[in-house]
């Protein structure tokens, strides 16, 4: 897809079908990004545009799949370093920066959650908080730690689409164009993340309930 | 609890961790308000004098234990410095350690020092020492 020439995902794009409704309207247009683009190859200084526009949609993101200040700034800090240094080599072909930065920020994100087994702690953190409370009742909300929990002690590609879905309202193509993948692979991947999600929160509503 | 609920409230409770945005933004801008009042000692002058400060200024306002490279990072991409933030590096005096002058708000000069001891392996200033003028003389700490 975007960003620098990687004839894999490129073809992995092309055959996307992408809709970029959400992202193009919300984003500045293509030629007006091509042109930014342009302008940063020449001036690096203009960089800081992109970290205007984009700071906080990538920091939303990082920040509801780590549920960590600190450690959104700190990552949010490395995406945009890594697409300073990558910019360079950038081919603009229509896709909006934003997925791009998305996805460095998804990989960026997963390659830190690996190395410091971010998942094995949310679900030993999980299953403590659920022996540690009461029992939950089915009208209680999951709240925000909760969710946080929850999503963490899922597989990695299930916590991608889900916080991009669920948490930050990305449509199924839009997340395509994120991870470079079809849409089809989003909507089954989506299918076995909403399933895992739904064990995992009935796990915690039986042990809170004693049952 | 149905599915749809289910996805609802999770949703919704992830949406409910938001990140203030403009919050920390506005911290960042803050923080390089900082950055611009202070200045380093004649020997800290010699090589990148702006992020020198700004690293061990932005140390001190979000507190021990924040990685300086991270911050580099932020003041790098804000365009206040044109390096590479890897290639940065504190200068010492004989004693090996790093002192910098700081202008606060109101135009008096601190001292800040940091120890060889202070910074741990991977760079990161873990400590420091102030030599606080004016009203604060005398103290060692951080100013809240």
């Amino acid at each position: 897809m975007c960003g620098p020439e990687n004839p894999k995902r490129k073809e992995r794009t092309r055959l996307s079908g992408l809709d970029v409704s959400i992202l193009a309207n919300t984003e500045p247009a293509v030629d007006d990004e091509r042109e930014l683009i342009e302008r940063i190859k020449r001036d690096r200084n203009v960089f800081r545009e992109v970290f205007d526009r984009h700071y906080g949609r990538i920091a939303e993101y990082v920040f509801r799949r780590t549920g960590d200040i600190h450690r959104t700034e700190d990552i949010v800090s490395d995406v945009f370093l890594r697409a300073m240094q990558a910019i360079g080599r950038y081919r603009h072909n229509g896709t909006p920066l934003q997925a791009w930065l998305l996805r460095i920020a998804t990989n960026e994100i997963n390659r830190r959650h690996r190395r410091d087994g971010v998942r094995k702690r949310a679900m030993l953190e999980l299953a403590q908080q659920v022996q540690a409370s009461t029992p939950r009742t089915d009208s209680n909300l999951i709240d925000a730690n909760l969710a946080g929990l929850l999503l963490r002690a899922l597989p990695t590609k299930h916590q991608e689409v889900l916080s991009l879905h669920l948490g930050c309202g990305y449509s199924i193509d839009e997340i395509a164009m994120v991870l470079g993948c079809r849409p089809g692979t989003v909507k089954s991947r989506l299918f076995r993340a909403r399933a895992a999600l739904r064990a995992a929160a009935e796990v915690t509503d039986n042990r809170k309930s004693g049952t | 609890m149905t599915n749809d609920r289910l996805f609802t409230q999770f949703g919704a409770a992830l949406r409910s961790a938001s990140w203030d945005n403009q919050e920390h933004r506005a911290s960042l801008r803050g923080r390089l308000e900082k950055v611009a009042t202070c200045r380093a000692t004649r020997s800290a002058l010699r090589r990148h004098p702006v992020v020198i400060g700004a690293v061990a200024v932005v140390t001190l306002l979000t507190g021990a234990g924040f990685a300086a490279y991270q911050l580099r990072h932020s003041f790098f991409l804000r365009g206040i410095i044109d390096d590479q933030p890897t290639t940065i590096e504190l200068p010492v005096d004989d004693d090996g350690n790093v002192r910098l002058i700081f202008t606060d708000d109101e135009g008096t000069e601190h001292e800040l020092i940091v120890r060889p001891e202070d910074v741990d392996q991977d760079g990161v200033i873990r400590g420091m020492k102030w030599h606080f003028k004016g009203p604060l003389k005398g103290q060692t700490e951080a100013p809240p």
